[in-house]
């Protein structure tokens, strides 16, 4: 017998042996077992995502009822030139606004090919508004934000016709979505989803800024010179490690035994969208930073990362008839009394009130976290805000966030303090008008050969761009300074 | 959420189905890197708990089979990270009634010092008779990938299957 029977025999040897392994009665039942917990987990799980999305489902539409009902003013990003009057313009509502109509349905379905597509088309309503200017952005950019949509349904049908005949099999589902975000946008969601040998999903966020009307790109939400790219994807790197070393079952394209796959940066073209609580996520399809099983994944970007990059929002508007306070949602609906809010929330939630001279009202702030500034104050560095607005109601603002413990959260007469290392936030509620407005910001920012450039906002000037040196950022943080310290007191 | 509901279901029945039908199949190919019964039984469990509640994220069933062996897979790859090293079967405690332990300690032992892929993919193939497409598939891997995987394994193992040649005359 040659050497190679040899080897042939004994690899035979080895599969009889291989092939004899069974399991135990008692282990096919512990499987068994498992596989109902893992079933009830499920439907658990499923039961508790359809009661949060019927939620979700109703306060979107509730907000925009709301706010058809008040006033909408919206001042997002300050692009505007320096001689515009930052004064109030009240423009129409999203309600009446933005309407999604199907621009095309195809559907299909044999053993193997089946289609459910639904391509939709944004239609504005556009006598409302009263900017000119704007009004023709809104044309033009709900206009090429249609055609970009049909151009992708287009191809994946197409396509799809191509291989109706074929053998393989093939399946293509494409449906869209508002997405819920902060007033001063309007954000349409497009999900794609195509199998063949294995599934692929794509997500597409297409964001009008309702101030401009023109479609948000993301370098228009940062200053110049600013590397946000870089800090954003650094960012993005320290969450999806994190998140690798508390579950075993995620990865991504980290760090890996092939470098030249591994995530290095987003684009000025990655996906993304503002979420409701104003913070920027980034939106990656599959494949792109991670396995096909980990699906599409999203990361929120932490404010620390850009907070010296990031332009001012000039006016955040209320969210009026749900708040988010922490993880809690909660009601605002019949709610006069700030001790009524106080009451919906957990014991070991902390609050202040802050009384502005020129308000009417008290401001009331909310935080879980708080801790000792030093001389027995509670300070924070992250509230939600509610006030009073022009129609008595109370609502919520928004939220205050410094991005250290070296600056708690301060007020001063006339306004509170918002900061970071290298920023500074004054913004006021003013009982004239139904947002939290911000009125001065400054930052100190570098480029990535370290060159430092300066940024001042001002809503009295009207100014928003780039300033010669540090004097507005000095300035401001002098009067942080001089400000007290917003202390909490704890919810029994 | 893109899935209708009942196409759902039927991804999990399909499944379970597949489960309850070639346990032994992940068991042994579990057995062969842990040479521990319960390690064994431990991955196929926990796999099928896998497979099972994360049944969405199948998204083709033609493909179950291969997907559920990506799976167990992983839980294989977990457990073998986890250990410093390969046991061999002398360092496990006697086995209950077992006497047919694998006799050839040279194939063994080339078996075990091989990448846990390139042994997958032997074992895939001649012990499973899976096609490389879907050990491919099961490696999320591409085929040439597999292929290299198969011929670098043959070749540790020193051996000469019928269907393949690689090159040699």
């Amino acid at each position: 017998m040659g050497r190679n029977d040899l080897k042939r025999n004994d690899f035979e040897k080895y599969k009889d042996a291989y092939t004899e392994k069974s399991m135990s009665e008692l282990d096919v039942q512990k499987m068994k077992n498992r596989i109902e917990q893992a079933k009830q987990e499920k439907k658990a799980e499923q039961e508790k995502q359809a009661v949060a999305q019927k939620t979700n489902q109703r306060n979107t539409a509730r907000k925009w009822y709301a706010v058809a009902a008040a006033a909408a003013i919206i001042i997002a990003v300050p692009n505007l030139s320096p001689k515009a009057a930052y004064a109030m313009e009240k423009i129409p509502v999203l309600g009446n606004l933005f309407r999604i109509v199907t621009f095309r349905d195809y559907t299909y379905e044999d053993e193997k090919h089946s289609a459910d597509v639904h391509v939709p088309e944004i239609q504005v309503e556009t006598e409302q508004i009263t900017d000119l200017q704007v009004k023709e952005n809104v044309i033009k950019s709900s206009a090429q934000i249609n055609e970009k949509i049909k151009e992708l349904a287009e191809e994946k049908i197409a396509a799809f016709e191509k291989e109706k005949d074929g053998e393989g099999f093939h399946d293509l589902q494409i449906t869209s979505e508002v997405m819920g975000t902060t007033d001063g946008y309007f954000t349409l969601k497009l999900v794609c989803f195509e199998a063949m040998a294995s599934g692929y999903e794509e997500h597409h966020y297409f964001t009008i800024d309702l101030e401009t009307g023109k479609e948000l790109k993301l370098k228009d939400m940062f200053w110049e010179n600013t590397d946000y790219i870089h800090a954003i994807s650094e960012n993005i790197k320290e969450q999806m490690k994190a998140q690798m070393a508390e579950d075993e079952n995620k990865i991504y394209w980290i760090d890996s035994d092939m470098p030249e796959m591994d995530f290095q940066e987003i684009t000025e073209d990655t996906e993304f969208y503002i979420n409701e609580d104003g913070k920027l996520v980034i939106s990656f399809n599959e494949y792109e930073v991670a396995p096909g099983y980990m699906g599409c994944v999203e990361f929120v970007i932490n404010s620390e990362a850009v907070d010296n990059m990031k332009k001012p929002v000039a006016a955040t508007m209320a969210n009026v008839m749900q708040a988010q306070v922490g993880n809690k949602e909660i009601s605002l609906e019949n709610i006069t009394e700030y001790d009524q809010i106080l009451e919906k929330l957990p014991a070991g939630t902390w609050y202040a009130q802050v009384q502005l001279e020129t308000a009417k009202h008290p401001i009331l702030l909310v935080s879980e976290n708080v801790y000792d500034n030093g001389d027995g104050t509670m300070a924070s560095i992250y509230a939600d805000l509610f006030a009073y607005n022009e129609e008595g109601k109370i609502v919520k603002y928004g939220t205050l966030e410094s991005t250290g413990t070296a600056y708690p959260l301060a007020a001063s007469e006339n306004f509170l303090f918002q900061a970071g290392n290298h920023h500074v936030s004054k913004v006021y509620v003013g009982e004239d008008y139904s947002a939290m407005l911000t009125k001065e910001d400054a930052v100190e920012t570098f480029d990535k050969d370290g060159n430092a450039y300066y940024y001042y906002f001002s809503i009295d000037d009207g100014y928003a761009g780039a300033v010669e040196d540090e004097s507005r950022l000095y300035g401001l943080f002098d009067e942080m300074a001089a400000a007290e310290v917003i202390s909490f007191t704890e919810k029994k | 959420m893109f899935f209708e509901k009942n196409r759902s279901d039927s991804k999990e029945k399909i499944i379970e189905a597949i489960l309850c039908d070639k346990y032994n199949n992940y068991y042994r190919l579990a057995y062969s890197y842990t040479y521990s019964e319960a390690d064994a039984a431990d991955i196929v469990q926990e796999g099928a708990y896998k497979a099972i509640k994360y049944s969405d994220s199948l998204k083709n069933s033609q493909y179950a089979e291969s997907w559920i062996y990506r799976i167990m897979l992983n839980e294989i790859y977990r457990f073998l990270g986890k250990r410093k090293e390969i046991p061999t079967e002398d360092e496990m405690m006697p086995q209950q009634g077992k006497e047919d332990q694998y006799e050839n300690i040279d194939l063994k032992r080339a078996l075990d010092n091989m990448d846990y892929k390139d042994k997958a993919v032997i074992e895939l193939r001649y012990f499973e008779d899976m096609t490389l497409e879907e050990i491919a598939r099961a490696l999320e891997e591409n085929l040439s990938t597999v292929k290299s995987r198969l011929y670098r394994g043959l070749r540790k193992l020193r051996l000469e299957m019928e269907d393949e040649s690689y090159g040699k005359k």
